[in-house]
């Protein structure tokens, strides 16, 4: 197997009671790119994010990452960060607490790194306003913030823009090139094709959950 | 240990999240209310006659039928969401490991389970304040409800039995009711948690409200042997008394039913975190069956 395959996606098909929505999915995303998946809506893009999270078990087929299999090897790969959907927090509390608290399950981090990423992401760490006060572009920063604070080696962003205005775009697009420079593998999903064009390496298309193309 | 330790994380996040949203607030609130208004003529009747009460309302408040009725209604709707699985469960779940979110659960339902009977407790006591005297045993007002019809008069509808009263001491009887009540809430938790989880659907909390029905069924001259399989029933101390005892109707019966029943739901739930793995196991070893016969069958044509 290629050291240099972050993911494998092998033979996947999912099925919901009747409903396929992944068919035969076979893709091998390279590390230390930006890998974008696009699609229309219900083409099955998040369903193969979560099957590569580990949310959902693939029907038939197996998802490896680095090397183990999702679900078999590993209930959740522990080296992925992501963002899926409309990220979900603590709305009575504020952002730096809602980020301390996830991060305390692992207590991998100190509470100045969580700080720094808040930063990072254009948001202010001493911020006492409560996240329900939140735009949903800052609740789209702190859930990417959420996603790379543990210094994954793999970050799944689904959607991230969302919400996003245009200043919000431009930084989240540097943060993002900046992560792929310092070594992460990234899987993109979005409409946007602007986003696609300026921070892809590769683009995979998913349409009634078949791959048309890479 | 570390197990240990994300799970307590995990049941203290959602002890965080009971703040978010108003249905938890809005619960006890009314049960608080209800409770009140229930011993409000005893404390008329207290005040008639100048005695003050002593705090044990509180096995009064679970042996009557109605009053468990509100109480364990309102304990349905604090299970009512179970399994838990928020917006902001994505995140936390990789994080925590399953087995350790899991137990993060189970924790956080018993732990809400002993605050809500802490709560109802505090409010047996609350509305008697300025009636009370502060004694270890029933006290006069309890007595006299208990074994004359006086409280007819200043429209106390709360049971209170001469059992009780007759058969235990005010304390012993104060805590093996909190016991029992902690058991049964605890157990409709885990019990909702476990179905719910099991089917993905709020099968559980359908269940809970019948159980909680089932009660006033039995309350109701339905058959006897029924309060066996009965938690709320069984939650109440005047349950272990009269013709329930010809069917092995026991307090040891009651506590037996509540701590196996209890064991087993626990790791019910647990197992219930890992159908998925489960079922996509037996799929993997189906499929793996059939390739070993399809190619037995290849072989024996070749």
């Amino acid at each position: 197997m290629d050291k240099d395959i972050a993911i494998v996606v092998r033979d996947v098909c999912k099925e919901f009671k009747d409903q396929t929505v992944l068919q035969n999915i076979n893709i091998g995303f390279e590390r230390g790119k930006i890998h974008g998946v696009i699609g229309r809506n219900g083409s099955g893009k998040t369903v193969l994010l979560k099957c590569i999270c580990g949310f959902l078990n693939p029907t038939s087929g197996e998802v490896l990452v680095n090397h183990k299999v999702v679900g078999r090897d590993i209930d959740f790969p522990p080296e992925i960060g992501f963002i899926i959907e409309t990220p979900g927090f603590l709305m009575n509390y504020s952002g730096y607490k809602n980020l301390k608290y996830l991060a305390s399950i692992r207590k991998r981090i100190s509470d100045d790194t969580i700080q720094n990423y808040i930063s990072l992401v254009g948001l202010n760490p001493k911020d006492k306003k409560h996240v329900g006060k939140y735009s949903l572009g800052m609740r789209q920063r702190l859930g990417i913030a959420q996603a790379i604070m543990e210094n994954p080696d793999i970050l799944i962003l689904d959607e991230p823009m969302n919400g996003l205005d245009n200043q919000g775009v431009a930084d989240m697009h540097k943060l993002i090139k900046g992560l792929r420079t310092s070594g992460k593998t990234i899987l993109l999903a979005s409409h946007n094709i602007y986003d696609i064009e300026d921070l892809c390496d590769t683009v995979s298309e998913i349409d009634a959950g078949k791959l048309k193309g890479a | 240990m570390s197990c240990i330790n994300r799970s307590l994380r995990i049941a203290f996040y959602h002890f965080r999240h009971i703040t978010a949203t108003a249905r938890i607030p809005v619960v006890l609130i009314m049960v608080a209310l209800f409770i009140m208004e229930s011993l409000r003529a005893v404390t008329l009747f207290s005040d008639a006659v100048g005695i003050p009460a002593t705090p044990f309302a509180f096995p009064h408040l679970t042996n009557d039928y109605v009053c468990q009725l509100i109480m364990m209604a309102g304990a349905i709707l604090l299970f009512c969401d179970a399994p838990f699985e928020e917006k902001e469960y994505p995140y936390m779940l990789p994080r925590a490991g399953r087995l350790a979110w899991s137990i993060g659960q189970v924790i956080y339902i018993i732990g809400l389970a002993l605050l809500y009977v802490l709560f109802i407790f505090l409010f047996s006591v609350l509305p008697l304040a300025g009636h009370l005297e502060f004694a270890g045993e029933w006290g006069k007002i309890w007595g006299t409800l208990a074994k004359t019809n006086a409280g007819t008069e200043f429209g106390v509808v709360l049971q209170v039995t001469e059992y009780m009263v007759s058969h235990y001491a005010a304390l012993p009887a104060l805590f093996i009711s909190l016991a029992l009540e902690w058991g049964c809430v605890t157990w409709l938790g885990l019990f909702i948690y476990f179905s719910n989880k099991l089917t993905n659907r709020p099968i559980g909390t359908f269940a809970g409200a019948f159980c909680v029905l089932l009660d006033i069924c039995i309350a109701n001259d339905w058959v006897c042997w029924a309060n066996k399989f009965s938690p709320i029933t069984l939650a109440q101390i005047n349950t272990y008394t009269g013709y329930n005892l010809r069917y092995n109707i026991t307090l040891g019966y009651g506590r037996g039913f509540f701590a196996v029943g209890i064991l087993v739901l626990i790791l019910l739930c647990i197992f219930a975190n890992y159908k998925d793995k489960v079922w996509f196991g037996v799929l993997e070893h189906n499929r793996k069956r059939r390739a070993k016969q399809r190619m037995h069958k290849e072989v024996d044509h070749g």
